[in-house]
């Protein structure tokens, strides 16, 4: 499974959303303004990050300044998780 | 007796907490006085109080959420109003001669304008933004905030303006905040809960042979709310045979609520507490101190700013339950309802909580504190 529909997967899980809402996530998605993910979803997709790719989402995101956690995409994710 | 300027932004969550020290300074024989935005601070404070009038600057961006929305405060509304009101605030100062600057630590500019003419200044913390340092996961985002509060040229000698060196007065306790080291110079005092102007209520209209619920989102959530009542309104109808809702809000933005709910913009939310059952809100943390100040458990639906940092204390108190204001459906609203008013776990940790509150001592002990600011050589 290629990493954007698996993250995707993981983004409908911690959100509850539905399949239509999944197919409208692209890697440009920006995890605020597009996806509108809130700060316990956001916990919840870096536990979901760590059991799956061992990758520490706190740790990266402690290294962003306020633009670039407000511009944060979907593609930063993979990015991150297939480094 | 001593003289106290006190400085806030005209925001309800605010004036309401520094208003209730204010008033218990007054009660001593102190004298009290205002610097800020007059019409606003009439519409809370009434006309017998002093206000030494600032002008007002709007705050752009009040639907912004999340990361967007701490750069639309701070670039939006914290700086702008700070340079604005600093003339103002300065001239107060001259004017008023106090012995103490009280100053919200939104309101920079009444710390800036102590510092510059030697008065003492206490920080008032009426949210939990500033405390607790939320941001100490992100140390870029602490520094941004920082860093503009340095080139606007507010910066007192090099310290933060939202940390008076000699006391900050925070109006909640350990029992939320959870475990800090915080200096020896904060003083939680806990809710700051004194007499205001309550407006009118159906009080005939609250059935007694169900339980109340009141759903509160805030004065600033009016517009993002639209999209939340409507989930909201489903969950309270699927409760209706046991729970009655009174719900504050503009009665256009809550369609179709289930028979008996009161719905006004308005609502006496001090007078309403002793009858509640539960608090479902935006975890503005004067709301939240108001529920747990009468033991009442909370549903809470952050929006933006503090407002998570609020929620997440509330769920490690174990005296309520997180919901997500954008998303969760009327199940899950219901479920989260049904669980604070059923499972006694909940209402029984909102309980320890009120104690932590009473014994914190609340706007008197914020007054002593103050009046020992004065009174120290």
């Amino acid at each position: 499974m290629d990493t954007l529909r698996e993250l995707t997967g993981l983004l409908r899980e911690v959100t509850g959303e539905d399949e239509r809402w999944a197919a409208a996530v692209t890697p440009e998605s920006r995890l605020e303004d597009d996806l509108r993910l809130e700060s316990v979803e956001v916990a919840a997709l870096g536990e979901a990050l760590r059991a799956r790719w061992g990758v520490d989402l706190p740790a990266y995101l402690a290294g962003l300044d306020l633009d670039q956690l407000i511009d944060l995409t979907v593609g930063d994710l993979a990015r991150l998780v297939t480094a | 007796m001593s003289c106290f300027l006190f400085v806030a932004p005209p925001l309800a969550g605010h004036v309401y907490a520094a208003a209730a020290v204010a008033s218990a300074l007054a009660e001593r024989g102190h004298e009290v006085a205002w610097a800020g935005p007059e019409s606003s601070l009439r519409r809370m404070l009434g006309d017998g109080v002093t206000v030494y009038s600032t002008g007002m600057r709007p705050y752009r961006g009040q639907r912004d959420r999340g990361f967007r929305a701490v750069r639309s405060l701070w670039e939006g509304f914290v700086l702008p109003y700070a340079r604005f009101t600093l003339p103002a605030v300065e001239k107060a100062v001259a004017a008023f001669a106090p012995d103490v600057v009280a100053t919200d630590q939104h309101a920079l500019a009444g710390a800036v304008a102590a510092h510059r003419h030697g008065v003492r200044w206490a920080s008032l913390a009426p949210q939990s933004m500033e405390l607790t340092r939320p941001f100490r996961a992100l140390p870029k985002v602490e520094a941004w905030i920082r860093r503009g509060i340095d080139n606007a040229g507010l910066s007192i000698g090099g310290a933060d303006p939202r940390f008076s060196p000699h006391l900050v007065l925070a109006f909640t306790s350990p029992a939320l905040t959870g475990p800090h080291d915080f200096p020896a110079h904060y003083a939680l005092v806990g809710p700051a809960l004194g007499p205001r102007a309550a407006p009118d209520f159906p009080w005939d209209a609250l059935d007694p042979a169900r339980r109340t619920v009141l759903v509160t989102m805030g004065t600033l959530a009016e517009d993002v709310a639209r999209d939340f009542y409507p989930r909201m309104v489903g969950a309270l109808r699927a409760l209706r045979a046991h729970v009655q809702a009174v719900v504050a809000a503009p009665p256009g933005a809550v369609p179709d609520p289930p028979p008996g709910t009161v719905v006004a913009p308005q609502v006496p939310v001090l007078e309403l507490m002793p009858r509640l059952a539960a608090v479902a809100c935006h975890a503005g943390l004067n709301t939240v101190c108001e529920a747990l100040a009468h033991g009442v458990p909370l549903v809470v639906a952050p929006i933006k700013h503090d407002q998570p940092v609020t929620a997440a204390q509330v769920v490690a108190a174990g005296a309520g339950i997180r919901v997500r204001f954008g998303r969760s459906g009327p199940d899950e609203l219901a479920a989260a309802l049904t669980a604070v008013l059923d499972e006694p776990g909940y209402a029984a940790a909102a309980g320890r909580v009120r104690k932590s509150f009473a014994a914190a001592g609340g706007a008197p002990a914020a007054a002593s504190h103050l009046e020992q600011l004065a009174n120290r050589p």
